[in-house]
């Protein structure tokens, strides 16, 4: 097994070096002078002295040198400061971050609770009026845009029925303890933004204990007389599970992405509405560190599930 | 002597292509995709919308793009068959327009992709080795940045219109594209015929193009027309956030845009529904056919 971890924390090496890269890359490519941006306007300067901070900065050095350099303060954990703000992008992104876990855990949590079950009941009432019933849901579960979908959530919920609030993560002010109040919040976003997740959970789910029920050690559990109840419980479900494990751990970048749009819709204040406000601000390095620190978050995302998975499943640990 | 040995062949060519026309609606593809009820349903829808595409002109009274100043937000009437949005300009008259745009940057932009795809897909698979390595560990880092994060922020550099965001799909979305195909090319490769191909001396490109790739093209259709769905929706979400097609163009997502006020959302339904319909009803059909073209192309194929 830590032979299994190592292998995959050896190939997960040359992505994250991709990754910072490809961050790097796109930095460099990014509209605007670095030096002009940090240059006060109102202050006339010399042409030479442009050269001379370009130089003392090592923004003439090559692009490896840049590079190498830029990587070991990004490992420092200095990713430069904010045009607009003035403030290290770092700390503007440890302060989203918490809000945007809780909104995608949630999430998640939501799709997981909801869309397993139904998926399993869809598949052991396989071609009934409610397999096709829930087949359709998912269908549009992942065809209606999750903007839409908001929009309606607030319409009915929040300006018609006034049950829930139409934005924000907490009340300005309010008699209700903090975590209710945050609850009451999350309900809506967290919904909208699950619904994907939950429709595709559901559709796997289906197929995936469809797949176990053909199985010959399934038929060998009938054959022996096993009620349908026991059959499920002791060698269905659990094998039908495990590939959901994989579903679930490749739904985080679309997490992140769908966190974007929700997060604008319903003034969150996470990093899905930092991104979409450092890009209407121009604020460049924001926006890169954002980039770079999702995208190693939704590596070790991988990593985990390949882990997770080589433990529900054996056959993956000693395959190699 | 040629003459006589030509005759007989024409004839059979003839004969073949005499087959393939007349027997569609009977062959093995077209019996399979009847029984999926949904698809057939998403065919006619996606039919129905196509036509509103090429024919927008025609079955619409007002221009999409003209301001009118004394009919705002005018809920749907005689005149105004859906109402008019924030500048009085014809709700009808810009989803049918729009649709010109949504269904052209879903086909385009996965058109890029898909050849992006297959080419770095198909050298991965078939050459093996260091180059495998090399294209497939690109693939995961490109994969590792969110979509929508990375697309936004390239988007922001080159600017918002219609064109840069069906290129920035486009370039961005092959990976999967990618992964699919090396896994179908590792396997064809060890197949007979394509030894046969490599003894007799056939160069790797032409291998890859002539044998390799026409038993790949199923799984390809499949990956383009759920792949269409999912720009589109890409699309309508940029476009919504104003960071893809710019108004006064009509695109079903910006439209939606004017909703993002919480008085208008709640007074003038008429601004936002419509739009969110098409939006839903397009990839939905979309969607019902990509289904309903795995189970007739392959159904072993789990995507």
């Amino acid at each position: 097994m830590s032979k299994y971890i190592l292998r995959r924390l050896v190939l997960a090496i040359p992505i994250l070096f991709g990754i910072t890269l490809i961050d790097f890359v796109l930095i460099n490519l990014a509209p605007g002078d670095p030096i002009i941006a940090m240059i006060d306007p109102a202050a006339p300067i010399a042409p030479g002295e442009l050269e001379v901070l370009r130089e003392n900065l090592g923004l003439n050095q090559p692009f490896f040198v840049r590079y190498t350099i830029w990587l070991t303060e990004a490992l420092k954990g200095n990713m430069g400061y904010s045009y607009v703000h003035s403030v290290p992008v770092s700390q503007r992104i440890q302060e989203r971050l918490g809000p945007t876990l809780i909104l995608t855990v949630t999430s998640l949590l939501i799709s997981v609770v909801v869309g397993i079950p139904l998926g399993l009941l869809s598949a052991l009432k396989q071609y009934s009026k409610l397999d096709y019933s829930l087949t359709f849901a998912a269908f549009a579960g992942i065809s209606v845009p999750n903007f839409f979908l908001a929009l309606a959530g607030i319409y009915i919920f929040a300006l018609k029925l006034d049950v829930l609030p139409p934005f924000g993560m907490i009340s300005l002010r309010t008699e209700l303890p903090y975590t209710i109040d945050l609850l009451h919040h999350l309900l809506l976003p967290a919904t909208v933004l699950g619904f994907a997740s939950m429709a595709s959970l559901m559709r796997f789910a289906r197929t995936s204990l469809l797949e176990v029920l053909d199985q010959d050690y399934v038929t060998t559990a009938r054959a022996k007389g096993l009620q349908q109840r026991r059959i499920l419980s002791a060698h269905a479900l659990r094998n039908a599970l495990i590939p959901l494990i994989t579903v679930l751990g490749l739904r985080l970048p679309g997490l992140f992405g769908g966190s974007v749009i929700i997060e604008t819709v319903f003034s969150w204040p996470g990093i899905g509405k930092l991104a979409i406000d450092s890009i209407t601000d121009r604020d460049y390095p924001q926006i890169m560190s954002l980039l770079l620190i999702t995208a190693v978050l939704v590596l070790l995302a991988n990593l985990i599930t390949d882990i997770v998975y080589a433990y529900a499943d054996p056959r993956i640990r000693y395959a190699d | 002597m040629n003459q006589q040995e030509s005759a007989p062949r024409e004839i059979s060519k003839s004969l073949e292509a005499e087959q393939k026309q007349s027997h569609f609606f009977q062959s093995r593809f077209w019996r399979r995709y009847r029984r999926h009820r949904l698809a057939l349903i998403g065919t006619f829808i996606l039919l129905v919308l196509v036509g509103i595409a090429v024919f927008a002109p025609l079955i619409t009274t007002h221009d999409p793009l003209k301001v009118n100043m004394r009919d705002t937000k005018e809920p749907p009437n005689e005149i105004y068959v859906l109402g008019t949005d924030k500048a009085g300009r014809d709700i009808w008259a810009r989803l049918a327009f729009a649709s010109r745009i949504s269904l052209s940057v879903g086909v385009v932009s996965v058109s890029i992709y898909i050849v992006i795809g297959t080419l770095l897909g198909a050298i991965a698979g078939y050459y093996g080795g260091l180059t495998d390595s090399l294209i497939m560990r690109f693939t995961d880092t490109v994969m590792s940045f969110p979509g929508l994060i990375i697309i936004i922020t390239v988007v922001s550099f080159v600017g918002p219109s219609i064109y840069n965001t069906m290129l920035v799909i486009g370039l961005l979305g092959w990976p999967g594209t990618c992964r699919l195909v090396r896994g179908q090319v590792l396997q064809l490769r060890e197949m007979e015929f394509i030894e046969a191909a490599r003894s007799i001396g056939s160069p790797g490109p032409r291998i890859i193009l002539r044998h390799i790739l026409p038993n790949v093209v199923p799984y390809l259709i499949v990956v383009a027309t759920l792949g269409t769905a999912s720009a589109i929706l890409i699309e309508a979400g940029l476009s919504f956030l104003g960071l893809g097609v710019q108004p006064p163009t009509p695109s079903w997502g910006n439209m939606l845009n004017s909703a993002r006020q919480l008085t208008l959302l709640e007074q003038f339904p008429h601004l936002w529904l419509p739009p969110g319909f098409m939006i839903a009803v397009t990839v939905l059909s979309i969607n019902f056919i990509g289904d309903g073209l795995r189970d007739a192309l392959d159904p072993r194929m789990t995507l």
